[in-house]
């Protein structure tokens, strides 16, 4: 099913027709906000998820978040290079990261295809239910 | 929600002097914001989508949906997570197209280990449950949809 | 011997947990849901990690996501609380078997106590008075259980086996009523506890609730911290406590709380404890045992001057107990206000954001809380943001002083229960001391003297 997120300049034309200056959409999997500007022109001001990059296109981005709690690692501990790099293209499914727990190595698994935009979390750190991990971009 | 959905509701919009409206559907909340008046400041108040969420823009979405036209929807008197049957099985209490009578109960919230019953508060036909069983309602928010 | 405590709990108790904690030099891991990010006890740990959303069946309450957050936090031990998973014998035992310390009973012995059966025949074995009733199970045979309850007098009551805090219970008054009463029983039972086992024992009518703490060391030795009375409760909720029960026999009080310690003893029972009595009469009739922290263990502390979570955490640590029974001493009088976010007329529940906290002050005061100004109170978990204790030199002066703290303190931005807790303390029978467990429910009934 293609994404509502994908459609962001159809949004802002009917806003804008419709004459409304905020919209504010939010779904299981990512939120978006327009904002018009006084001068009539439409603005991705943010996404509600904060301290992410703005995707450029106006497409959002999601947050690929902790699972469970423990060591986030941006490589397997006997591998010498990190699962995946900034920029890489990943596939729904691909495992991007890990968590361990003790001998436990938990997959990270990216959500959709996409493009890795940002690391979040550090190699290495303590990481919790919920705490943002990846910046992952549709593409 | 898709993206048909949404043209309707900003049409919808469109067509009307409403100055806000909030739309919540299938884990998808859609929220339209028209400043009239030049003071009024947009608070989108929680930087994520925390469980607790703000009351203030769930109290005038309540007013947008109750000052669109003469349907009234029953709000959630208090926050917590909404039930739409009374027992995990049990048939829904109140979907679309039943008749409430005043007084019955449409559905449930649960907040700190208690059960509190939602009663409409007069007679109608349900024309929209605007909530899915196990969501989480803020105070004053929109529940169901009584024409 | 553990250098850092994950403490599995949230509000009040993990505060309080976390304060035993570190006037003893332990580390503290702190684990919470979504919902709690910005609680007091994440901010005040040594190290927090987020275990799950907010309902508490996939955090407070998920033991796995507990014991990994554990192994991930170096966590050596996990301090349970009370409620959520502090009375799981499967919980205690996954905690011991993944190598780490359980600050309280072993599995086997919240086992025993789990099983309200299991727990009336080891009481018994051990010399503490148990309600009149035969300690098993009914048997199936009609005529049997009719000789049961006939043996006992009506009325009588018959409880599940497996429930508790006034779920599956249900008063017989007549020999007729007995065998439909039964079936019905057992059906609940079954439903709601997967265990139909019921048993039958004389049905008190005005009895009220005391308990007597006790603390248990690894190496034998087992004290009573002396009595409360929690009889004020609505619907099986305790709502005021205080310490010591007033009105009761000294003597008689020591003869029990000796047969309680007594009794872990026997069990071969590990830390800090409750033993839960009916008293009607002047006769102690044993309910069950809480083998965790309680709520009220506050006016307790008040009367004797120990800090029981530090002595259930040393005993964790496999030390000796730091008092003798003959240290224990009783002074004054302290009283406990479970401040409860709800309204305190129908006793909906009242979430929200607190806009004022005004915390009273004074000799003899203290607040175990949460909570302050500013705080989101969650619909998720219960009710209680804060406890209000009060001691003073005598039951009269512990009473002069809660009216004026009761007086002093102020939450605004959501209901809470103090303004009953105000009548409460206007209410005559409440002033004289010694009511039964009916009597808060009747006054709100508007049904005593006012």
């Amino acid at each position: 099913m293609s994404s509502i997120f994908d459609r962001v300049p159809d949004l802002a034309a009917w806003v804008a027709a419709a004459d409304i200056d905020v919209l504010v959409l939010k779904g299981p999997d990512g939120s978006l906000r327009l904002e018009r500007a006084p001068n009539g022109s439409v603005v991705v001001a943010d996404r509600p998820a904060h301290d992410g990059p703005q995707a450029a296109s106006g497409g959002a981005a999601t947050k690929v978040r902790a699972t469970l709690a423990g060591s986030f690692l941006t490589r397997h501990p006997v591998r010498a290079d990190r699962l995946v790099e900034m920029g890489d293209r990943v596939a729904a499914g691909q495992a991007i990261g890990l968590v361990q727990v003790g001998d436990l190595l938990a997959p990270v698994c990216a959500p959709h295809d996409g493009v890795v935009e940002a690391v979040i979390a550090e190699g290495g750190a303590l990481v919790g239910y919920g705490d943002p991990l990846f910046w992952l971009a549709r593409s | 929600m898709d993206a048909h959905d949404i043209k309707t509701l900003i049409d919808a919009m469109a067509a009307s002097d409403l100055t806000e409206l909030r739309a919540v559907q299938d884990g998808w909340s859609l929220q339209l914001i028209r400043r009239r008046d030049p003071s009024a400041t947009i608070t989108q108040a929680s930087p994520r989508p925390a469980p607790v969420k703000q009351n203030a823009v769930a109290g005038r979405g309540s007013r947008a949906a109750a000052a669109s036209s003469d349907q009234a929807s029953i709000a959630a008197p208090l926050g917590g997570v909404v039930y739409l049957s009374s027992a995990p099985g049990a048939p829904v209490l109140a979907p679309v197209g039943a008749v409430v009578a005043p007084g019955a109960t449409v559905c449930i919230i649960e907040a700190m280990k208690v059960f509190v019953e939602v009663r409409a508060e007069r007679a109608g036909v349900v024309e929209a449950v605007l909530v899915r069983s196990g969501d989480d309602v803020d105070a004053g928010q929109p529940l169901l949809r009584i024409g | 011997m553990f250098g850092a405590v994950l403490i599995a709990n949230r509000g009040e108790i993990a505060l309080r947990i976390q304060r035993a904690c570190r006037t003893l030099g332990l580390r503290t891991v702190a684990v919470y849901s979504e919902a709690d990010r910005d609680a007091a006890h994440v901010r005040m740990a040594d190290v927090a990690i987020c275990i799950g959303p907010a309902q508490a069946a996939r955090s407070y309450l998920d033991a796995s996501a507990i014991l990994l957050a554990a192994k991930a936090t170096g966590a050596e031990a996990i301090h349970p609380g009370y409620g959520f998973l502090s009375e799981n014998a499967d919980f205690a035992e996954a905690v011991a078997n993944a190598g780490l310390t359980f600050v309280g009973p072993s599995a086997d012995c919240i086992r025993i106590m789990g099983d309200k059966v299991a727990a009336k025949r080891a009481m018994l074995e051990a010399g503490v008075p148990c309600v009149p009733g035969p300690g098993a199970a009914l048997p199936d045979d009609p005529d049997a259980i009719r000789a049961a309850a006939a043996q006992i007098g009506y009325p009588v009551i018959l409880k599940a086996a497996g429930g508790g805090g006034g779920r599956g219970m249900r008063v017989v008054e007549r020999e007729s009523a007995l065998l439909d009463a039964l079936a019905l029983t057992r059906e609940e039972a079954r439903r709601a506890f997967g265990n139909p086992q019921i048993y039958v024992e004389k049905f008190l009518g005005h009895p009220r609730h005391v308990e007597i703490q006790v603390v248990a060391d690894a190496h034998g030795q087992a004290i009573w911290l002396g009595s409360r009375d929690c009889s004020l409760q609505r619907r099986h909720q305790k709502v005021l406590e205080e310490a010591p029960a007033p009105g009761l026999s000294a003597t008689l009080v020591a003869e029990v709380g000796e047969r309680c310690a007594q009794a872990c003893r026997r069990i071969g029972y590990q830390g800090v404890g409750t033993f839960e009595f009916l008293v009607e009469d002047n006769a102690f009739y044993f309910i069950e045992m809480n083998t965790r922290v309680q709520v009220e263990h506050p006016v307790t502390e008040m009367t004797t001057g120990v800090d029981i979570v530090a002595e259930g955490i040393r005993i964790a640590q496999g030390e000796r107990l730091s008092l003798s029974q003959a240290d224990v001493t009783c002074a004054g009088h302290a009283f406990e206000c479970r401040i409860n976010a709800e309204d305190p007329e129908t006793f909906t529940p009242s979430p929200g954001r607190i806009t004022r906290f005004d915390a009273p002050g004074g000799p003899g005061v203290r607040i175990d809380t949460h909570v302050g100004a500013g705080v989101v109170v969650p619909p998720y978990y219960d009710s209680l943001i804060g406890k209000l204790i009060v001691h003073g030199a005598s039951r009269r002066e512990a009473l002069a002083r809660l009216r004026v703290a009761l007086s002093e303190m102020r939450v605004d931005g959501i209901k809470t229960n103090l303004p009953l807790h105000r009548r409460i303390l206007a209410d005559p029978g409440f002033t004289a001391g010694g009511v039964d467990i009916h009597h808060l429910e009747a006054m709100l009934r508007g049904e005593t003297a006012a």
